[in-house]
């Protein structure tokens, strides 16, 4: 007798070979053409000089008007990057606050970050923006 | 012997193991097909590189680009119209690249500037150069 549950037990080893065969060719086709291209480092160079011109111009204004006064889109800069910005009491960031963690941790996943300091001000940037596939 | 119920049964059995099949291959050889020629790691390349170069880039700039390679590639994937590999979103802030018939790769920039006037150059003054030229504004 040929039950329901009889053929979904058989459709387990078929979907278990696919998705085995399918890993295969997709680890070797990673592994020759590797993971990509990496563009975080010079994307946090860029974040950090744009940072501390600004920082160097505007000083603890940015504490008041945010980040737009530098010129960025805080649109683009909530997701993907985290901006911190300390002189004294006064902190503005903008982003995704947990890469203030992770930015001290080893991992390709992790955020590629520079902390420095301007003229008294703690700057610390970060990004974790590979670009999107559409 | 089979009753003509129980045929069909295993028949339309097989055909969902064949169309399952087939669904699954499909989307890996289009996977493997996006990495032919490395289309995938240049999109990705060209989409960053540029959304660098408009990062540090001042409104009123002219930015010059070599995109040979990236033209040649497209071309190979069938693209014939070249300003198609180029876009940019000034609403979102992106630069995407397409090299391949579909898909592409797209890169947020953080400068709130815009981007006017982009297209690609071919054959520049004679030469097999082709240049992506475009200008830098404020944002309106």
């Amino acid at each position: 007798m040929n039950k329901k549950g009889e053929e979904a037990i058989n459709f387990i080893p078929f979907l278990f070979l696919i998705v085995v065969v399918t890993g295969a060719i997709v680890a070797g086709v990673l592994a020759f053409f590797g993971s990509g291209y990496d563009p975080r480092a010079s994307e946090a160079e860029s974040l950090y000089r744009a940072v501390s011109n600004c920082v160097l111009e505007q000083g603890e204004l940015i504490f008041k008007e945010g980040f737009e006064i530098c010129g960025f889109n805080e649109e683009v800069l909530a997701e993907e990057h985290l901006v911190l910005v300390e002189y004294l009491e006064n902190r503005k960031l903008i982003g995704v606050f947990d890469y203030s963690n992770q930015c001290y941790l080893n991992g390709d996943d992790l955020p590629v970050c520079i902390d420095g300091e301007v003229k008294g001000f703690r700057i610390l940037v970060g990004t974790n923006q590979r670009g999107e596939r559409i | 012997m089979k009753k003509k119920g129980q045929f069909n049964t295993q028949l339309s059995k097989n055909i969902m193991y064949i169309l399952f099949f087939l669904v699954f291959f499909s989307a890996l050889f289009y996977f493997i097909l996006r990495y032919q020629n490395g289309v995938v790691v240049w999109e990705e390349f060209y989409a960053s590189e540029i959304a660098n170069l408009i990062n540090n880039a001042e409104p009123g700039s002219e930015i010059i680009l070599d995109v040979s390679l990236a033209t040649e590639l497209a071309f190979k994937s069938g693209i014939r119209d070249f300003n198609s590999i180029f876009n940019f979103n000034n609403e979102q802030n992106i630069v995407s690249v397409t090299l391949g018939k579909s898909g592409g790769t797209s890169y947020s920039f953080f400068n709130n500037v815009e981007v006017r006037e982009w297209r690609v150059e071919e054959a520049y003054q004679g030469t097999e150069i082709n240049r992506l030229v475009f200008l830098i504004g404020e944002k309106r």
